[in-house]
């Protein structure tokens, strides 16, 4: 069946070929000044083309430059070192994006995550205050998906307190992106080399910081709250 | 042997070239309109996508590269090799003294003419595709790379010339009909897709470099093999 798959396309491609060619050939209108010029107007075009999209792509200032990108995975490295040692206060105050406070009825409370919403670091710290208060503040550095900054485009991630249970979840967002890459990527898939551009993965943290009173008990499933 | 004129081989060979263009014109008309044909069914599905998922995220990119184009290409040069091998007595130009030696080569010579061609046509129908699309769509683009990546062009011209003077040397040694060629071809295609992972690796090697100069070196091996079989063959009249 696979080998099938793969021979009836070949077969159509060669015989569209051949059946072109063996047109043109008994075509009397494709002689070879006519063919000159119109490959020539052809060609032309095509650079005409080239020099539009270099001048949209000049345009679009949306790309950030490896340099930038590399200050960022820096920058991440660092947070995500502080936040391992329950440093928040390190965190750069403009990446806070908002504020919750709760205001819960009982003692035990249960983090629930959305089962996509592994991304979101939650990192705990304790407070001596009696007030029934928990305090989340969550911070995400700038996005970049294939070197492009999607901050703008995702949502960020939701925090409820239902009952007991928090609950956090993200938002799906869909991202389609049209690209034009003069290559041969064919080429770069045999030598495993295609995906393994660090710097058109996903970068950028996201960090939910619950600041909770001693008195209360924080019950996590998980495993993964910090 | 005396010659009434005596013509330079490099003189000749030039002639030879400058006679075929010409005479096979419609190749080049062939490879063009098989190019446009291909990009208007790439035009609204690209080359193929790439999709990555974060936690939060669906990224999906629909890329449009060389590749469809490169295949196309080969495929084209593989016909189009077959078909100067094939009518190269025919349209040989008999108003220079021409031996097998210089119709071989140029020959060869028109193959290399041709790729070239291939790739500013494959380069050009990519461009004004992707343009058309920036223009007419209200659609994100992306555009990283503006420029065409060198060592992918050089890759381009070396495969289809390779692919354009095996097809040469197969209908040099063995007398195929059209029919037959097609289906050699498919057989050929068939039999490596298989077991492309490996024998592409095996044959080319890895890194850019190394790909290039294995192209160069089957390049050099296939033409001194068709100059050779070319010496020996019998004039066949018809």
């Amino acid at each position: 069946m696979n080998s099938f798959v793969i021979f009836l396309p070949i077969t159509i491609m060669l015989v569209i070929i051949l059946v072109i060619g063996a047109l043109l050939t008994k075509m009397k209108i494709w002689r070879p000044k006519r063919t000159l010029s119109f490959s020539g107007i052809y060609f032309g075009l095509g650079i005409v083309a080239l020099i539009g999209v270099v001048i949209l792509s000049r345009d679009s200032g949306n790309i950030e430059s490896d340099k930038v990108l590399r200050e960022h995975i820096v920058e991440n490295e660092r947070i995500n070192e502080q936040v391992s040692l329950r440093n928040v206060d390190a965190m750069n105050p403009a990446y806070l994006k908002y504020t919750k406070t709760f205001e819960p009825t009982s003692q035990d409370i249960e983090v629930k995550r959305h089962e996509d919403a592994f991304f979101t670091r939650i990192v705990l710290t304790w407070n001596n205050s009696t007030e029934n208060k928990i305090v989340a503040s969550y911070y995400e550095t700038p996005l970049f998906m294939n070197r492009v900054n999607i901050s703008d485009v995702v949502r960020p991630s939701h925090i409820e307190l239902k009952g007991n249970e928090l609950f956090v979840y993200d938002v799906k967002t869909q991202i389609k992106v049209n690209s034009v890459r003069p290559k041969l990527e064919i080429i770069d898939d045999f030598q495993n080399t295609a995906v393994h551009d660090d710097l058109s993965n996903l970068i950028g943290e996201r960090i939910l910081h619950l600041n909770v009173p001693r008195h209360f008990n924080i019950i996590d499933s998980s495993g993964w709250m910090e | 042997m005396t010659f009434i004129v005596k013509v330079s081989p490099i003189k000749n060979i030039f002639e030879q070239v400058k006679w075929k263009c010409k005479v096979y014109s419609s190749m080049f008309s062939t490879v063009l309109i098989v190019h446009i044909l291909f990009s208007l069914l790439m035009f609204s599905n690209g080359a193929g996508n790439i999709k990555r998922g974060g936690t939060f995220i669906e990224y999906d990119e629909r890329f449009y590269s060389l590749d469809i184009l490169f295949i196309i290409s080969i495929m084209t040069l593989f016909i189009l090799g077959w078909s100067v091998a094939n009518k190269s007595l025919s349209n040989a130009n008999f108003s220079i003294i021409s031996t097998n030696y210089t119709e071989a080569i140029s020959s060869l010579l028109l193959i290399i003419i041709l790729s070239i061609f291939t790739v500013a046509s494959a380069l050009s129908s990519l461009y004004i595709f992707f343009f058309i699309k920036l223009l007419m769509t209200n659609e994100t683009m992306v555009i990283v790379n503006a420029w065409p990546n060198l060592p992918s062009l050089i890759i381009f011209v070396l495969g289809i010339i390779l692919a354009g003077s095996v097809s040469y040397l197969a209908k040099s040694l063995f007398d195929f009909s059209k029919i037959v060629f097609v289906m050699v071809i498919v057989a050929v295609i068939l039999l490596v897709s298989m077991q492309i992972t490996s024998v592409f690796p095996f044959l080319f090697g890895v890194g850019w470099f190394s790909i290039i100069l294995r192209c160069l070196l089957f390049i050099g091996v296939t033409w001194g093999l068709t100059i050779f079989v070319r010496q020996r063959k019998e004039v066949i009249r018809g």
